[in-house]
């Protein structure tokens, strides 16, 4: 289970302002369910969900995997903690260095959690086949492959590594509609075999209403109401 | 895995990338170092023999000879490599310094980001010109000179654009994604952030052989430089002192002052970049 409690994030703005993004937010996260996040555009869902994979560090508050307070880990232990929590982002145009193939981007996941090749090719075909990702598309770069492709790759990237917990931050907002719903099902199919926890951030209510056992609602903020 | 076809393919494609001016600058570059490093078999006479001192530009000496008799265009030849070494050396030293506070700031921030960028802001405050001329005055004239001013003055606006650039990448999906999968700072930073940077640092490096070419000339000129080493601010100086400029022997004097210009023009084109609004950008 993988908990927030209690948390807020401030930003110091340039001005020298302090601005409240995230107040008080409590949520947990239980593998194997799929835990919906609503809310308008600069409500907070992305800084939540960075605070999460504590890629952001919060103002206060705590996050506790398994009950085993993780706020304050540094260094080996952060990395280890990271690792079993994956995210993917709204962009999937910055989510790969454009200066690198989408090979060799999976290898440097797949080099994350000291793969063997043979496992690492076998992990690739697997994933790539259940998101649909064309493997002849495996050499190109980032910018000679269309966003929906290369979302599929960022889903398969984050998967690579068997994570216990995914964070989807409006992974299909970017996209056109056919291929939303091309991905959500992708991810579906994935996440109903292995016990992921997702938390599914969206602003597609219908989608929310049919994939996500429970739906959070964020709003200035913080949680409005849960259903 | 690196091949060499890998690398050859690389190549290529760099090239096909280049703007036309870029390509001849690459050009010029190329001819210039092909030159100079056939300077023993190119240079018609030893740069060190002497002869008849002071002789106007004949068949057998196309630039005259200087004060001890020693054929121009043959020091001007050997000039290229010397010339063009310590010019390189010191953008490299102003590249190191620059790149790694760039680098470091902008990747780690927080207090290290204002202690390394204060002190940058320090730095650009030095005016380089009245530093030469006091280090002229106090320092043993050494081509190593113009490696440590131009090393340690030029590093800072190196800094401050690599600077730029960094604080733009580390917001980058994929560098997050690379801390999601528990990478650290020096991973993210070697593999990530410093290939993403590859634009700057080229350009300010091309930049800062150019300048360190023309600082080589001025402190040559001001007698910092070594005066047994054969470069072209150092032909410029003894043109000077010997009365060259004084006389109008401009075949002495003038051949290194194009030869400089016209390499500094070179690495200029080689870094610049024009934008979108096709308005040059240093
Ligand atoms: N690094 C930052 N510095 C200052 N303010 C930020 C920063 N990141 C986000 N914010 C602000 O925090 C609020 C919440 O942002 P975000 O979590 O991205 O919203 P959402 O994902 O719900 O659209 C927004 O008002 C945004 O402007
Ligand atoms: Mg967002």
């Amino acid at each position: 289970m993988l908990t927030l409690e209690n948390v807020s994030k401030e930003f110091v703005l340039s001005s020298g302002r302090r601005f409240n993004a995230v107040k008080d937010v409590s949520l947990d996260l239980n593998k194997g369910s799929v835990l919906g996040m609503m809310g308008d555009s600069g409500c907070g869902k992305s800084t939540t969900a960075l605070i999460a994979c504590r890629l952001l560090n919060q103002t206060s508050g705590k996050i506790l995997l398994d009950n085993m307070d993780v706020s304050s880990h540094r260094r080996k232990a952060l990395s280890q903690f990271r690792r079993s929590v994956q995210i993917v982002f709204q962009d999937p145009i910055s989510a790969f260095d454009p200066l690198h193939t989408i090979r060799w981007s999976f290898s440097e996941a797949a080099a994350a959690s000291g793969m063997t090749a043979e496992v690492q090719s076998e992990r690739q075909d697997e994933l790539c086949q259940s998101m649909d990702f064309p493997l002849c598309l495996l050499d190109r770069f980032p910018s000679e492959v269309s966003g929906g492709e290369l979302q599929r790759a960022a889903i398969v990237r984050s998967l690579f590594i068997k994570p216990d917990y995914l964070i989807l931050d409006e992974p299909t907002s970017m996209l056109d509609l056919s291929t939303q719903a091309q991905i959500s099902r992708g991810i579906l199919s994935i996440v109903q075999n292995d016990s992921i926890g997702i938390l599914w951030i969206t602003h597609d209510e219908a989608l929310a209403k049919a994939v996500c056992d429970r739906i959070l609602y964020m709003k200035d903020g913080m949680l409005v109401q849960q259903s | 895995m690196r091949t060499w076809k890998g690398i050859c393919a690389y190549i290529v494609r760099t090239w096909r990338g280049l703007e036309t001016y870029q390509k001849a600058g690459v050009f010029i570059l190329l001819l210039l170092i092909t030159i100079g490093s056939l300077a023993p078999w190119i240079a018609p006479y030893d740069p060190l023999q002497t002869g008849t001192p002071f002789q106007s530009p004949s068949f057998t000496h196309p630039f005259g000879t200087d004060n001890l008799g020693q054929d121009n265009l043959s020091r001007l030849i050997y000039g290229i490599m010397n010339t063009i070494k310590i010019a390189f050396v010191a953008a490299l030293v102003s590249l190191a310094i620059g790149v790694s506070v760039g680098v470091y700031s902008g990747y780690y921030r927080g207090w290290r980001e204002d202690a390394l960028m204060g002190v940058t802001d320090l730095f650009l405050l030095i005016p380089s010109l009245p530093l030469m001329i006091l280090m002229a005055s106090y320092l043993e004239p050494s081509e190593w000179n113009i490696v440590l001013v131009i090393g340690f003055l030029w590093w800072c606006p190196t800094a401050r654009v690599v600077h730029a650039r960094a604080l733009q990448v580390r917001n980058q999906g994929y560098v997050r994604s690379a801390l999601a999968l528990g990478y650290g700072g020096p991973y993210i930073i070697w593999h990530h952030i410093l290939p993403n940077c590859k634009q700057v640092i080229i350009a300010k490096f091309t930049m800062g052989v150019a300048l360190a070419m023309l600082a080589e000339a001025s402190l040559s000129f001001l007698g910092l430089g070594d005066p047994l080493s054969i470069t072209w601010g150092s032909m410029v100086n003894l043109a000077y002192s010997c009365g060259g400029f004084a006389n109008d022997l401009w075949w002495w004097y003038l051949p290194p002052c194009i030869m400089i210009t016209l390499t500094a023009a070179a690495f200029f084109m080689v870094g610049g970049r024009k934008n979108e609004g096709r308005r040059w950008q240093i």
